[in-house]
């Protein structure tokens, strides 16, 4: 893994490998020259996210399989997942893919899913059908957790059809054991998360459940020409929850849990504990529904609470079309906040944690006026240049047809939906400001955007990201932002199970300041995270302590003895702390 | 009930507000107005052919009538509202821009353009300047002040904000939409007090609407009252949403809109207002482009019912059935009209149908109940009341039919019991005192019999076939 840019301007170094890129690249920069005069301005910015999609070889299109009967499907998009698959120590990648689209969502396409191993020299090599992870489902989104407490990494597929569970078999590759373990989604599930809600040390599984496809809906837009619909002409569904038997069985218990109320379209799922009892809570971004906010009862029941907790609807009472969402402490006061995207017209919309309830804060922290007219999909919360504070990025693209965007590089039809991304910078006090020149490569390119995944692709101890389009090429970004600070990257494992201990909190403390963050891959839209914890902690000479709290309630407190580097805590390993 | 009060309300205001009124500007004679020419004046075009038709022709109408007063503010403006309404938003803004140049103070262009801008999303501060434009020439209109308040906050000006919904509501104290914007603001700045007064205010006026509940559960938490919190949360689930801002001068641009979607919606809207015969031609305008949709047809076929043009009635609700039969509503529809030409037998047959796709519906086993006993069906109608009453509460219409069919059976005392049901839920009712009256005097009670004519005629001294018994009754020693 060597792919680490060093020199400002045209003067990179890099690897062999990647030369001829970045030749190509060098070039291509240079040949701009003649530019406008903000082509000119926005080159003298160093980019803080370089498009190396080319150099590590990601070569992935996701294929909506349109067919201009506007089969919503097409316009929901693909998921990405960042994870170690052969427990090799980097991040491998993964990205659903669509197929050609039938009404009934028949099975045993042409296309498939796709995993990408990431190389020690920081290229890609698609290693779908050595690996058995070549679902053929009309593929929406994923879930990565380890559900056999063996060490190694499962998948789960949600689809626009029959959902596909694949089990790793520790030797870099899987088997579909979906039948085998009971499990039988044959609906249109979009985001799923995986996380142990009665702390009986297996993973459960939440998928969200988006509608019952009419294939027979037909809209239009203004003017009255066809178009997508809107999921006002579908019916919506509950979702699904999934208890893990620990035998490699799963049993819905969805009604057991309570949650059979009010079905809506669920689009995005976070599973965190949001009212801080140490329990895990969900809290479901649906579209055009309120949400739900899930509050875990330690009793394998759950009760709705989101009107309560101040995140049903945004602060001018609407229910909004929300997509994926991020948890975050973005004001650096340890507790966690929800960021969620939305339909153009609604802003994307940040609830801040007041420590009982949420507040829709978006407006206070400069993000609603710029969110208006965009599309929000995938989302994460990262430090790009670790300063300490989390940044924001988001990936846009439109679902319903407009005029096309002047610079959009996709073709028809996707150029009707083809929207610039969002990347905004924390300024320290939990605004954020909107920074178009550091960013241009992820902004520019005029896609119909959808997953989003954040991780540590090069090993750099910055976090580079993946983001997967409708009809255009899924592209990988490396994070060149010059480093402001320290950091420090966290695995943490219990190793009773063998596994990450997803959703543990991590507090890191240093003399005059302390850092939350959690262990959560289930994030973003449809999408799977890195599952390690990153911390940018600015000019820190030292760090006091990692707290951990773990997913079953002990607290322990770990020292830590480096900076700018990727340790492991293990449960057990630590000192117990009240 | 309150929230049409207080968009009758706001009519008045936007009547007195407007000045000239919409209706002026929607369909008035178009003045020719002196202006300067300039080369400049391209009038958008389009390629039609891809539009709907009713778009397409009043696009093409309103245009040729630009074309024809070129230098009229008024054609340039009823253009570009159309054109807004279609969601063109460009070529809109094209015409609303040429509109304010040839007359800088039509108020309902200046609040249209700043709604157009607001629409964009990403001019914040133009639609704040036009807004604020549009302030001066119509301060007594509240949404104007309403919106300005919306994009203060969204550029986070919450005092700014504040101050603009201070204003509407000086100009109407009782709009739920600004006790709502108001409330959260309070509650964001933490005055708790003044942020539940508003939202409990808001709730009074819209009593039915979740969005409220929910923000009155969140400031119950913040001060520290569980208990309604967990009351007004579970309203808040319980309720669908409803607050909106009342705005005629906007509503007045989207009246234009000729889509299939946006004729649907409007005409849904007016149904829900019991406007039936305002919601047909909207609905036939959608029905001609959405030709399979079963539930438009049905809504046709329910807005002709409402007008009493029954053989229309008829018609559309075969046509939702032909296109697809599993629709309980269509098939209730078609037993009422079928009782209402006196086919009883239909009616049941009708009736039938729609509960085996709708078993649940209480009030479809009533109205079969009913019909089985005018198809002197007398024991399957008891049987069917009986059953109905697992479903739900009986009103006091099948409690009477039931009655009456337990007369008809000989089963007086049943029958008696059943007339008390139906008196105890519509004590007003005369025809009900008429048949507890000859139920009565069946079982020789004829002293009480006497009492309930007597009262039948009390409630309708016009009652003729009450006012016959008793003085049959009564002439009998």
């Amino acid at each position: 893994m060597n792919f680490t840019s060093t020199g400002p301007e045209c003067t990179t170094s890099f690897g062999s490998l990647i030369l001829l890129y970045l030749m190509a690249a060098i070039a291509s920069a240079c040949n701009k020259t003649e530019g406008s005069d903000q082509s000119s301005e926005i080159r003298q910015e160093k980019q803080w996210l370089v498009d190396v999609t080319d150099e590590v070889g990601l070569d992935f299109i996701y294929e909506a399989g349109a067919t201009g009967k506007y089969y919503m499907p097409e316009i929901v998009g693909s998921g990405v997942g960042l994870f170690d698959y052969d427990n090799d120590g980097d991040l491998d990648i993964c990205l659903t893919n669509g197929n050609l689209l039938l009404p009934d969502a028949a099975r045993g396409g042409s296309l498939t899913n796709r995993l990408f191993r990431m190389e020690a020299n920081g290229t890609l090599t698609d290693v779908t059908e050595a690996s058995g992870l070549g679902d053929n489902g009309y593929g929406m989104g994923l879930a990565v957790g380890d559900i056999d407490n063996d060490g190694d990494l499962d998948i789960f597929f949600t689809n626009f059809g029959p959902d596909r569970l694949y089990l790793n078999l520790g030797d870099g590759t899987f088997r579909d054991v979906t039948e085998d373990a009971g499990i039988d989604i044959p609906g249109w599930s979009t985001s799923a998360a995986f996380f142990d809600f009665d702390r009986d040390g297996y993973l459960d599984l939440y998928i969200c459940q988006y509608s019952i496809n009419n294939p027979d809906a037909k809209c239009y837009d203004g003017v009255g020409r066809p178009t997508y619909c809107s999921p006002k002409s579908y019916r919506p569904v509950n979702d699904v929850l999934l208890h893990n038997n620990g035998d490699g069985t799963f049993r819905d218990v969805t009604e057991e849990a309570g949650l059979l109320i009010k079905p809506a379209s669920g689009l995005g799922v976070i599973c965190e504990d949001l009212n801080n009892d140490g329990w895990i809570d969900m809290y479901v971004a649906n579209d055009g529904y309120m949400n739900h906010l899930w509050i875990n009862q330690h009793d394998g029941t759950f009760l709705e609470s989101a009107a309560m907790m101040g995140c049903a609807y945004n602060l001018n009472g609407k229910a909004e079309a929300s997509m994926g969402m991020v948890v975050m402490d973005y004001d650096n006061d340890l507790d966690l906040d929800v960021f969620i995207t939305h339909l153009k017209d609604e802003s994307n919309t940040l609830y801040t944690n007041d420590g009982q309830a949420f507040l829709d804060d978006t407006n206070r922290r400069g993000l609603s006026i710029s969110s208006l007219a965009l599309t929000g999909f995938g989302v994460a919360a990262f430090d790009v240049e670790c300063d300490g504070d989390l940044d924001l990025v988001i990936v846009n693209g439109r679902v319903s047809r407009r005029t096309p965007h002047p610079d959009s590089v996709v073709g028809e039809p996707w150029n009707w939906l083809a929207e610039p991304n969002l990347f905004y910078l924390n300024d320290g006090d939990g605004r954020f400001v909107l920074n178009e020149k550091r960013f241009t490569q992820l902004t520019q390119p005029i896609e119909v955007s959808r997953g989003l995944a954040v991780g540590d692709l090069d090993g750099d101890g910055d976090l580079d990201l993946v983001v997967t389009n409708v009809g255009s090429r899924a592209r990988m970004y490396r994070n060149d932002a010059p480093k402001q600070g320290r950091w420090l990257l966290v695995k943490a494992v219990d190793p009773r199970y063998k596994r990450d201990a997803y959703h543990a909190r991590l507090t890191l403390s240093t003399a005059d300041r302390a850092w939350v963050r959690t262990i959560n891959p289930g994030s973003s839209y449809q999408s799977s995270i890195d599952p390690r914890a990153h911390f940018g902690l600015g000019n820190v000479d030292e760090i006091e302590s990692l707290e951990v709290l773990w997913p079953d309630g002990l607290r322990e407190t770990f020292k830590v003895e480096c900076l700018d580097c990727a340790i492991v805590v293990r449960r057990g390993e630590g000192v117990s702390s009240p | 009930m309150k929230a049409k009060k207080i968009i009758g309300m706001l009519a008045v205001l936007v009547l007195l507000a407007a000045g000239v009124g919409w209706f002026l500007f929607n369909s008035g004679p178009v003045v020719e107005e002196a202006a300067e020419e300039t080369s400049d004046w391209i009038i958008p075009e389009f390629d039609l052919t891809e539009f709907q038709p009713p778009v397409a022709d009043t696009i093409r109408q309103s245009r040729l009538r630009l074309v024809a007063n070129p230098r009229s503010s008024k054609a340039w403006f009823y253009y570009g509202a159309v054109l807004d309404a279609h969601k063109l938003i460009a070529e809109a803004e094209i015409c609303y821009r040429k509109a304010q140049e040839l007359d800088p103070n039509d108020r309902l262009l200046i609040y249209n353009y700043a709604m157009l801008i607001a629409s964009t999303g990403s001019r914040h501060d133009e639609a704040i300047a036009m807004f604020e434009r549009a302030s001066q020439l119509m301060s007594d209109y509240l949404p104007v002040w309403y919106r300005l308040g919306r994009l203060r906050l969204e550029k986070g000006e919450i005092e700014q904000a504040k101050k603009m919904y201070d204003v509407a509501m000086t100009l109407h104290i009782d709009m739920p939409a600004v006790h709502y914007e108001l409330g959260q603001i309070y509650v964001s700045l933490g005055d708790m007090y003044s942020g539940l007064e508003h939202l409990k205010r808001a709730a009074e006026l819209l009593p039915d609407d979740s969005s409220i509940y929910a923000a009155l559960s969140r400031a119950y938490l913040k001060d520290g009252d569980q208990e309604r919190a967990t009351a007004a949360s579970k309203m808040a689930s319980q309720y669908e949403l409803k607050l909106s801002l009342p705005d005629p001068v906007r509503e007045g641009v989207m009246a234009l809109a000729m889509d299939s979607n946006s004729c649907l919606q409007r005409g849904i809207a007016k149904m829900n207002g019991d406007n039936y015969a305002e919601a047909i031609p909207d609905l036939q305008v959608a029905a001609a482009t959405l030709t399979t949709n079963s539930n438009l047809q049905l809504r046709l076929g329910i807005c002709f019912y409402n007008v009493d043009q029954i053989e229309l009635a008829e018609k559309h609700l075969h046509n939702a059935l032909e296109l697809r039969d599993d629709i309980a509503q269509a098939y209730l529809y078609q037993g009422i009209i079928a009782v209402k030409k006196f086919d009883y037998a239909g009616g049941v047959e009708h009736y039938r149908s729609a509960i085996k796709h709708d078993p649940d519906n209480v009030r479809i086993h009533m109205l079969l109940g009913g019909a089985l006993v005018m198809d002197q069906k007398l024991k399957e109608a008891d049987r069917v009341f009986s059953q109905s009453r697992s479903l739900g509460d009986l009103d006091a219409g099948a409690y009477m039919m039931w009655g009456n069919a337990l007369i008809e059976l000989g089963q007086i005392n049943n029958a008696i019991s059943k007339l008390n049901l139906a008196i105890g839920l519509a004590p007003q009712h005369p025809a009900l005192r008429l048949n507890m009256g000859s139920a009565l005097e069946k079982l020789g009670e004829n002293a009480q019999a006497i009492e309930q004519y007597r009262k039948a005629i009390e409630l309708d001294p016009s009652f003729a076939l009450a006012r016959e018994r008793l003085q049959a009754l009564e002439g009998t020693p």
